[in-house]
C-alpha cells in the first residue's frame, strides 16, 4: 500500500497552540450557540414535565422512569436496531460488492454508473415515499415481478409480518449509493501494484477482494459505518412518508416517537428524554467503534 | 483578524435586518396576521376576494396571511401562539391535543361575547358548535366557552358509481342490512364493493367509525368524545361495528391489498378508475371527483342506521375553527375577520371551490341529481337532525394503529375494544 | 481474453440491474409529472397521454416555487460557503495541531451529528425568539452553518490528518508563515476534498424541511416546505407533487452530476482517511 508519509504532528509551523484555538474559534462559537445550547436545553428539559410551550414544572427523573416502562419506546429502539441491518450492514456489503466490480479492470461508462447509482441518495424523501408506496402495492411492479418467478405477492408496506423488511429495503436502496461512492473512491487510491502482485501470486477474485480491496478500504468502511449507523438511529423522513410507523406500530422508530410526543401530544419533556437516550446510544456505539479502530491502526503502525 | 471581520459582517447584517423590520412595523397601518390551511392555488382567488371585502371596510388594515398544510399548522400553533408577535387569527384543529391544550395554556381568547355580538351561534347548530367549545380551563371538551368558529363542514358517507347500481338494479340502502345486501350483490357480480386503503391509518378511522356510528347513539358518541361521565369506548355498538368491518374484510368486500394502499394515490386512483363500486370517505372528495368525472356519474349517500327508522348518526363535523390568540393586540378586528370568513357570502364562495360550507347556503344554485346536490342533501339531513358524529382519534390518537391490527386479524374485535378503552382511560 | 470479456459482461449485467433499480423510481416521477390526475390509475410507468407542462407551471407559479427557489438559494449559498470555510479551519486545527483538549472538543463538536433533531428544535426556536431572529433568514442560516460545521469538521479533519508533510515542509523552507501555509498551500490543495464537502452540505441544506418550517413563514420558506404545501387538506394532487418534487430535486442532481468527478476525487484524496 502507498503508505502515506508519516508526519510528526507538531512540526514547526503548527507548533503554536493558540493558532489552533484561533482556527477553531469562529466555528465553535456558532456551534456552541446554535447547536450546543439547544442540546443542553433539551437535556435539561428532559428532567421536567413540559408541553413545549409552557413553563417546565415538576423536576425529577419521571420522564426517564416512564421511558423504561414505555413499550412503545422499546419497540421503537428495537426497530431502530433492526434498521441498522438495512441502513448500515446491507449498504456497506452492497457498496463493497459494487465497488469491487466498478474498480476492477477498465470498464467503459463508469461515470454513468457512478452518477446513476448515487441518485437515490440525492432524491427528496417525500418523492421516494410516494414512489415506493406504489411499487409495493398488491398489484404493483414488485409483485408482478415476483409472481412471474412464482412467488406470491402481498401488500408489503401494510403487512404486519413484512412492513419492517419493506421499509428497511427502501433504506438500503437510499444508503448504498453513499457507501458505494466512498468505497470506489477509496479503491481508486489503492496502488495498482498490489493488484498486480496479488495476480502474480495467482490470487482469485475473492482473494483479491479479501487481501487487497478490503484492507485498503478500512477507513472508508469506518466512515460509512458511522454515517449510516447515525442515519439508522435518527431515521425519520423515510419511515414517516412510507408507513408513519404502521401498520399497527410495526415500523415505529424513536424519532417518530419523539416527534409524536413533542408535537402531537404536547409532551416535549418526555420527547427530550428519548432524544437524550438516542444521543447516548449513538455516542457510545460510534465512539467505541472509532476507538477500537484507532487502537488497531496504532498497533499496526508499531 | 479574519474572524473578527466575519463576525462584524454577521453582526452588522443582523442589525440591518432588525432595523428594517422595525421600520416596517413603525408604519401607520395595523397588521392582522392570519394562519390558515388554504394552501391550494385555486383557493387563493377565494381568499383574495374575501380579503378585498375586508380591506374595503378597513383600509388601515394590512392582512398578512400565512398558509400551512394542516399537519404543519397543527405542529406549529402552540409554539407561535405562546410567543410574542404570534398570529392574531389562527385555524385550530379540534380535540384534546390541539384546541384543548391551547385553551388549557390560556393561549386562546373566549369568543362567547363576539358570538353574541355577531350572531355566530346561528351560523350552524349547537351540536356543531360544541366541537369548538371547552370549559375555560381547557379540561372539559364540549364545555360552555367558545374558542373557534368553522367555515367548512364534512360528513363521511358513501360515494358510489351510479352505473353499477343501475346495472344490478340496486337502490340506495336505508338500513345497514340493506347495505350488506348491496355489498353482497356487488361482490357476486365480480366487482370490488368498497374501494379502501388503510396504509395511512386515518382513512381506516373514518371507515370503521362510519360503521360503528351506524349502530351507535348520539349520547354514547358524545359521552366518549367529550369525556362526559360514563364515557366509554366499550359499547355494544362499537363492538358490533368492529365485528362487522372484520366480517366485510373476510368476505372480500374491500379492495384486495387494501393494507398497502395509501389514500392520495392508490385509493383515490382506484375509485376514479372505477376499480370498485363504492368508497366510504369524506365529503371533501366531492370537489375532486366531480372535477375528474363530472357531476352525474357518481352519487353520495349516508351510511344508513342499523335499524330501519332509527335516528341517523354519521361521522362528520366542522373543519378547523378560526380562533383568536389571547394576547392579540387587535381582537375586535380579528373577530370581524372571522365574521367575514364564516359568513354566508364566504360559504357560497367555499361551495364554488368544492368545499361543503358549515353555514347553510342558498340551494337554488344547486342542480338536482348531481353529486354536489347529494352531498349537500346528506349534510342537511344530519346537521338538521343533530346527527353529526365524531372522529375517534380526537380522544385516542393512536387508534389508527389499533384498527390496522384489527383489520389484519392481529387482534380480535373484543381485544381491539379493550386496547382502545385502556388508552382512553390512561389519558384521563 | 474471452474469460476477461465474459467477466466484463458479467460486471456490466450486475451494474445495469442496479442502475435500473436506482433510476426506475426517478423515471416514475418524471413520467408522473407530465400526467393528468385521471391518468394515475394506469400505473406510474404508463406513458402520459400527452407531454403536458401544466404541472410544472402550476408548481412554479401557482404554488410559488419561484419565490421559494429564491429563498433556497439565499439560505444555501451562505450556509455552504461559510460552513465550508469554518470546517476547513477547524479541520486544519484538529488534523494538524496537537493541543490540549483536542479530543474532548472534537467529541463535543460531533455531538451535533448524534442527537435526533426533532427534539432540539423547540429549544432552538426559543433561542431564535430571544435573539429576535425568528422569521428572518438568519434563523435558518445560523443553525445550518453550526450543524454543517459539525459534519464538516469530521470530514476535513480526516483529510488534513493525512496531508503529506513534505509539501508543508517545503513551503516552510520557502519562508511561508503558518497562515501562509494554511491559505496558500492547504486551502488550494484541498480543493477536491472541499468540493466533496460542498456537494454534501449543499444536498443536506437544500433538502432540510423541519428547521425551515418552524423558523420562517411566508416568502422566506424554502422549496421543501413549498412542496409540503402542495399536500391538500385531505387529498393531494399527485402529478403537481411529482413536478414539484422534480423542481426541488433537480438542482441537487445537477450539482452532483456536475461535480461528480471532483466529488470522487475529493474522497480519494483522503477526506475519509483517518
Amino acid at each position: 500500500m502507498s503508505a502515506p508519509a508519516q508526519h510528526s504532528r507538531s512540526w514547526r509551523p503548527f507548533g503554536q497552540r493558540w493558532q489552533a484555538y484561533l482556527l477553531i474559534l469562529p466555528g465553535v462559537t456558532l456551534y456552541a450557540l446554535f447547536v450546543l445550547v439547544p442540546i443542553i436545553n433539551t437535556a435539561r428539559y428532559s428532567f421536567y414535565d413540559w408541553t413545549g410551550f409552557s413553563e417546565p414544572t415538576n423536576p425529577g427523573l419521571q420522564n426517564y422512569a416512564e421511558m423504561f416502562r414505555d413499550p412503545d419506546f422499546w419497540r421503537a429502539i428495537g426497530n431502530n436496531a433492526f434498521f441498522v441491518i438495512f441502513y448500515t450492514l446491507i449498504p456497506i456489503l452492497l457498496g463493497l460488492f459494487l465497488a469491487s466490480i466498478l474498480t476492477r479492470g477498465r470498464l467503459r461508462g463508469m461515470t454513468i454508473f457512478r452518477a446513476g447509482l448515487f441518485i437515490p441518495q440525492v432524491m427528496s424523501p417525500v418523492v421516494v415515499g410516494i414512489i415506493w408506496r406504489w411499487l409495493f402495492t398488491l398489484d404493483g411492479p414488485i409483485n408482478i415481478f415476483l409472481e412471474s418467478i412464482g412467488i406470491q405477492g402481498r401488500a408489503w408496506l401494510g403487512d404486519f409480518a413484512w412492513s419492517r423488511l419493506a421499509v428497511g429495503s427502501v433504506g438500503s436502496w437510499v444508503e448504498y449509493g453513499l457507501c458505494m461512492v466512498l468505497f470506489i473512491a477509496g479503491a481508486q487510491a489503492i496502488d495498482e501494484e498490489l493488484y498486480d502482485a496479488a495476480r502474480a501470486f495467482g490470487a482469485n477474485r475473492w482473494q483479491e477482494f479479501r487481501y487487497v480491496l478490503l484492507p485498503g478500504l478500512r477507513q472508508q468502511i469506518l466512515v460509512a459505518f458511522v454515517l449510516t449507523f447515525i442515519a439508522a438511529l435518527r431515521v425519520f423522513d423515510l419511515v414517516y412518508v412510507l408507513t408513519s410507523g404502521g401498520p399497527g406500530k410495526t415500523t415505529l422508530v424513536t424519532s417518530l416517537l419523539i416527534y409524536d410526543e413533542a408535537f402531537n401530544r404536547n409532551r416535549a419533556g418526555y420527547a427530550s428524554a428519548i432524544a437524550v437516550a438516542i444521543g447516548v446510544i449513538i455516542l457510545v456505539v460510534s465512539g467505541s467503534v472509532y476507538w477500537i479502530q484507532q487502537r488497531q491502526a496504532a498497533e499496526e503502525e508499531q | 483578524m479574519f474572524n473578527t471581520r466575519k463576525w462584524s459582517v454577521l453582526l452588522i447584517s443582523a442589525l440591518l435586518m432588525a432595523a428594517l423590520a422595525l421600520s416596517v412595523s413603525a408604519q401607520e397601518s395595523i397588521t392582522l396576521t392570519v394562519w390558515d390551511n388554504f394552501t391550494r392555488d385555486a383557493e387563493q382567488a377565494m381568499i383574495v376576494e374575501l380579503h378585498a371585502q375586508f380591506v374595503a371596510e378597513h383600509p388601515e388594515v394590512h392582512i398578512v396571511r400565512i398558509s400551512y398544510d394542516t399537519s404543519s399548522l397543527t405542529d406549529l400553533l402552540p409554539l407561535s401562539l405562546a410567543s410574542e408577535g404570534g398570529p392574531d387569527v389562527v385555524m385550530i384543529n379540534q380535540g384534546f391535543a390541539n384546541m384543548g391544550a391551547l385553551v388549557e395554556a390560556g393561549l386562546l381568547l373566549p369568543l362567547n361575547d363576539y358570538a353574541d355580538q355577531f350572531g355566530w351561534w346561528d351560523r350552524y347548530g349547537m351540536g356543531l358548535h360544541t366541537r369548538n367549545m371547552w370549559s375555560a380551563d381547557g379540561t372539559q371538551f364540549g364545555g360552555d366557552t367558545l374558542y373557534g368558529v368553522s367555515n367548512t363542514a364534512e360528513v363521511v358517507g358513501v360515494f358510489y358509481w351510479r352505473s353499477d347500481f343501475e346495472e344490478l338494479g340496486l337502490s340506495v340502502p336505508q338500513t345497514l342490512e340493506e347495505f350488506e345486501t348491496v355489498l353482497a350483490a356487488l361482490h357476486d357480480a365480480g366487482k370490488t364493493p368498497i374501494v379502501f386503503g388503510s396504509l395511512d391509518g386515518w382513512p381506516a378511522i373514518h371507515t370503521l367509525g362510519a360503521i360503528q356510528h351506524s349502530y351507535g347513539t348520539r349520547e354514547e358518541a358524545d359521552a366518549f368524545t367529550f369525556r362526559y361521565e360514563g364515557g366509554t369506548y366499550a359499547t355494544e355498538a362499537n363492538l358490533l361495528g368492529a365485528q362487522t368491518m372484520v366480517d366485510w374484510v373476510n368476505a372480500g368486500y374491500f379492495s384486495p391489498g387494501f393494507e398497502g394502499m395509501d389514500y392520495d394515490n392508490a385509493t383515490t386512483g382506484a375509485f376514479l378508475n372505477h376499480e370498485g363500486a363504492m368508497w366510504i370517505t369524506g365529503s371533501w372528495m366531492a370537489g375532486g371527483i366531480s372535477q375528474e368525472l363530472g357531476e352525474d356519474q357518481v352519487g353520495f349517500f349516508l351510511v344508513p342506521p342499523a335499524e330501519a327508522g332509527a335516528a341517523p348518526l354519521n361521522v362528520g363535523g366542522v373543519g378547523l375553527g378560526y380562533g383568536i390568540r389571547s394576547t392579540s393586540a387587535n381582537p375586535d378586528l380579528a373577530a370581524e375577520y372571522i365574521d367575514l370568513m364564516t359568513s354566508a357570502d364566504a360559504g357560497a364562495l367555499l361551495l364554488e371551490y368544492g368545499y361543503l360550507p358549515a353555514v347553510a347556503v342558498e340551494s337554488d344554485s344547486i342542480t338536482e341529481g348531481t353529486l354536489t346536490a347529494d352531498v349537500i342533501a346528506a349534510w342537511n339531513t344530519i346537521s338538521g337532525a343533530d346527527a353529526v358524529g365524531h372522529y375517534w382519534d380526537w380522544t385516542v390518537p393512536d387508534i389508527a394503529a389499533y384498527i390496522q391490527e384489527l383489520l389484519a386479524g392481529v387482534t380480535t374485535p373484543e381485544a381491539f375494544i379493550e386496547t382502545v378503552e385502556a388508552e382512553y382511560r390512561a389519558a384521563e | 481474453m474471452t474469460s476477461r470479456t465474459r467477466q466484463d459482461a458479467f460486471s456490466y449485467a450486475i451494474l445495469i440491474v442496479f442502475l435500473v433499480a436506482a433510476l426506475l423510481p426517478f423515471i416514475g416521477v418524471v413520467l408522473t409529472a407530465f400526467k393528468d390526475t385521471g391518468e394515475l390509475a394506469a400505473g406510474i410507468f404508463a406513458l402520459p397521454q400527452q407531454w403536458r407542462f401544466d404541472n410544472f407551471a402550476e408548481a412554479w407559479t401557482g404554488a410559488r416555487f419561484s419565490t421559494y427557489f429564491g429563498s433556497s438559494l439565499i439560505v444555501v449559498i451562505p450556509v455552504v460557503v461559510i460552513a465550508t470555510i469554518l470546517s476547513t479551519m477547524s479541520g486544519v486545527a484538529f488534523g494538524m495541531f496537537k493541543f490540549p483538549g483536542a479530543n474532548a472538543l472534537l467529541l463535543v463538536i460531533l455531538l451535533g451529528l448524534m442527537i435526533p433533531f426533532e427534539a432540539v428544535i423547540i429549544p432552538l426556536w426559543q433561542l431564535m425568539g430571544n435573539l429576535g431572529l425568528r422569521d428572518t433568514y438568519w434563523a435558518v442560516i445560523l443553525p445550518q452553518i453550526a450543524l454543517s460545521f459539525s459534519f464538516g469538521t469530521f470530514w476535513m479533519r480526516a483529510y488534513f490528518k493525512n496531508f503529506p508533510s513534505e509539501i508543508i515542509d517545503a513551503a516552510v523552507v520557502d519562508g511561508c508563515t503558518t497562515w501562509g501555509v494554511v491559505w496558500r498551500v492547504l486551502f488550494p490543495l484541498s480543493m477536491p476534498a472541499l468540493l466533496s464537502l460542498v456537494v454534501l452540505l449543499f444536498m443536506w441544506t437544500w433538502n432540510e424541511f423541519f428547521l425551515v418550517l418552524v423558523m420562517v413563514t411566508g416568502d422566506l420558506r424554502t422549496l421543501p416546505v413549498g412542496l409540503a404545501l402542495l399536500r391538500g387538506r385531505y387529498a393531494t394532487d399527485i402529478p403537481v407533487m411529482a413536478a414539484g418534487s422534480l423542481l426541488v430535486s433537480l438542482p441537487v442532481i445537477i450539482l452532483y452530476l456536475f461535480f461528480q468527478r471532483s466529488f470522487i476525487r475529493g474522497i480519494i484524496s483522503g477526506a475519509v482517511k483517518a
